[in-house]
This record gives structure tokens, C-alpha cells and sequence, in this order.
């Protein structure tokens, strides 16, 4: 096992205990929260179990050469599921803030209206 | 004069135009201070007796202050929404407020409103849910660059093979709804650069839409704010959407 995978093990466990304590404090929602931990825990996989045990079958269809670029690759498309995830929230709070602006601003021209 | 929700009767109707007042003019405004009043006056010189709802889209200047300053309902969007969350709010007070019809008309000036006589003359001819006043249609003329041109014909053979009708002036602002398509729009409406869309979206809801030939007017202040990178993104943004079907609705 390289120092490399010792570092990524290590951190990746770390990122999982923050993500854990993150959940537990109500800091992240859940369902953001199991994507984070999905992410950590195959971090911790690819850097810790990877080096000493990879089924031969995955390791020729994937064509691993090394661990590390293997994580690299793994970690670049967990982010994306994330971004793509948040991209959604995003839209979907866009929309919400907008009923919401519309709302507010027919109610207070009701309101002036009846005042009046 | 506002209309009862409950009831949809007008609380002072009387000796105004019975056509105009079942009508609903949306006015949406952002930084139009130089031009808003006098819109609004226009209106309502041009269309005595309809409800006035200016709906100022977040606007930096003072178009709010000023538009208080006239007889027209006032909607102060705390937010910038865009275009398309600007007329949906008019929508939603039109549907509220009971109107049995509603025009959008630009805070920019650029739109006659004695010309509504046209676009309402087509509504009731025609029996459709939307008429467009279109300024290719032969009444006037109106001035535009060359770049901006081909982007329209190129938006008009867009629309008109979605619809398999032909739509001149698919960018237009200037447009009657009955009570069907502003329900409808209340719900549902466009985020940006809503007219194109909204074409498509009414035809395939079954919704009948048609076009008037109107005249239109030369900017009396401000800018246009479809100009430079944005007509680019704009153009992407509207072929992308039609063509895959996947409508900025919400």
C-alpha cells in the first residue's frame, strides 16, 4: 500500500465523520447527505481495499493501472452526480422562490388596495 | 375599478365601456421610469374604463414611485423575475380578480393601445384564446436591423413548424388572452424569454392562436434587453427549448 493510499484512506475516512456529524447536527438534509456518504465511503474503498483485493474481472474492464487514477476517476464522477443533484435543488428553489415573490407582492398589493 | 374575486363584478362599472372594462392591461416594467407614465396614461386614454396592472419587475430606478403616481394597480415585485415571471403575476391578478380578458402590453411604449380595437375585433371574429398583434402584417412600418430580422424569420420558421401555422411575429408583446389562456398561464408560464414559447405551449394545449396587424412604435426610452450576447443566448436558449420539447415552465 503506497503513502498515497494511505493519505486518501485516511482523508476519505475523515470526510465521512464530517459528513456523519454534518447529518447528525441537521447541517445537510438527508438526501444530500447519502449522496456525501456514498461519494466518502467509495473514496475509502477505492484507496483502502483497492490496493490489496480487486476483483480481476473489474480491474480489466475499467483497465486500472493504478489506484490512484482509479480514485481520481471515481471522485470526479461523484462530483458530478453531486453538481448535477445540486443543479436540480437549485431549479427546483428557483421556481419555488418565484411563487413565492409573486405571491408576496399580489398579497401586499391587496392589502394597500383594501387600506386604501 | 377592481373586479370581486368572488363574485367578478366590477365595484364601479358604471359608465365605462363594457368591453373594456372585463379587460385586464398588464404592464410589465423594468427601469421603464422614463416611459411608464406615460404608457399608462396612453392606456388608459386609448381604453377607458379597464383595469391597469403595472407589475414593476425589481426595477433600480423609480418606475415603482412613478407608476404610483397614476390610476393603474401597482404590483411591486420585491425580485427581478424576467419577463416571463413579470406577465405571469399580471396572469394571476387577471385570474384572481375574475377578468374575462387580459392584454399584455409593454411598459416601453413601444405598443398602441388603440390598437386593441384590432386585436379584440380578431379575438371575437376568429374565436381564439390568443391574438397577437404582429407588426409584419402589412399595417406601418417598423425600423430593425438586419441581424434581428433574420433571428425572427429564423424564430418564425422555428414556431411555425412546431404549430404547422404560420406565426409572423413570434417575439411580439403586444396580445389578448381570454379567461382560458389566462387560467392557464397563471398555472403555467415561461421563465424567459416566455412570447416565443408560449405559442407553442398554447397550440399544443389546443389553445386557438392567431395574429392582428398592429403598428409599433419606436422605443421612446431605455434599451432593449435582447442586444448583443444576449440575442445569441437567447436564440440558443428558444431553439433548444422548442425543438427539444422542454419548455421552461413552472
Amino acid at each position: 500500500m503506497s503513502r498515497i493510499n494511505v493519505f486518501l484512506a485516511i482523508t476519505s475516512l475523515l470526510f465521512l465523520l464530517v459528513v456523519v456529524r454534518s447529518l447528525r447536527q441537521r447541517r445537510i438534509n438527508e438526501l444530500t447527505a447519502i449522496l456525501w456518504i456514498v461519494f466518502s465511503f467509495a473514496l475509502v474503498v477505492t484507496a483502502a481495499v483497492l490496493p490489496f483485493w480487486a476483483p480481476k474481472p473489474i480491474v480489466r474492464f475499467f483497465g486500472i493501472k493504478t489506484e490512484s487514477s482509479f480514485g481520481t476517476y471515481c471522485g470526479i464522477f461523484f462530483l458530478l452526480v453531486i453538481v448535477f443533484h445540486i443543479t436540480e435543488v437549485i431549479t427546483k428553489q428557483a421556481v419555488q422562490i418565484r411563487k413565492l415573490t409573486q405571491e408576496l407582492a399580489l398579497l401586499k398589493n391587496s392589502n394597500e388596495h383594501k387600506g386604501s | 375599478m377592481v373586479r370581486d374575486s368572488e363574485s367578478g363584478e366590477s365595484r364601479t362599472a358604471s359608465n365605462v365601456s363594457p368591453q373594456f372594462s372585463e379587460i385586464c392591461v398588464i404592464v410589465p416594467a423594468y427601469n421603464e421610469s422614463g416611459a411608464i407614465v406615460r404608457t399608462v396614461e396612453n392606456i388608459f386614454d386609448k381604453m377607458p374604463g379597464c383595469e391597469i396592472v403595472v407589475i414593476n419587475d425589481g426595477s433600480t430606478d423609480d418606475t415603482y414611485q412613478r407608476a404610483l403616481t397614476t390610476n393603474a394597480q401597482v404590483v411591486n415585485l420585491p425580485n427581478n423575475l424576467g419577463i416571463g415571471g413579470a406577465v405571469q403575476t399580471g396572469f394571476k391578478f387577471a385570474e384572481t380578480h375574475g377578468f374575462n380578458y387580459a392584454f399584455q402590453i409593454d411598459g416601453d411604449g413601444q405598443h398602441d393601445p388603440g390598437e386593441s380595437v384590432l386585436l379584440i375585433e380578431r379575438l371575437i371574429q376568429t374565436g381564439a384564446d390568443i391574438v397577437i398583434g404582429s407588426r409584419w402584417l402589412g399595417r406601418g412600418e417598423f425600423n430593425s436591423t438586419t441581424s434581428r430580422r433574420i433571428g425572427m424569420k429564423a424564430l418564425e420558421w422555428l414556431v411555425s413548424s412546431k404549430t404547422k401555422e404560420r406565426f409572423t411575429d413570434t417575439t411580439s408583446g403586444f396580445r389578448l388572452f381570454n379567461r382560458r389562456a389566462i387560467q392557464q398561464f397563471a398555472l403555467h408560464y415561461p421563465t424567459d424569454y416566455p412570447e416565443v414559447e408560449t405559442i407553442v405551449i398554447a397550440t399544443r394545449m389546443g389553445m386557438k392562436v392567431v395574429e392582428a396587424p398592429v403598428k409599433m412604435l419606436p422605443r421612446e426610452h431605455g434599451k432593449s434587453s435582447i442586444r448583443g450576447f444576449r440575442s445569441a443566448y437567447f436564440m440558443i436558449r428558444i431553439f433548444l427549448t422548442i425543438s427539444t420539447n422542454t419548455f421552461g415552465v413552472s
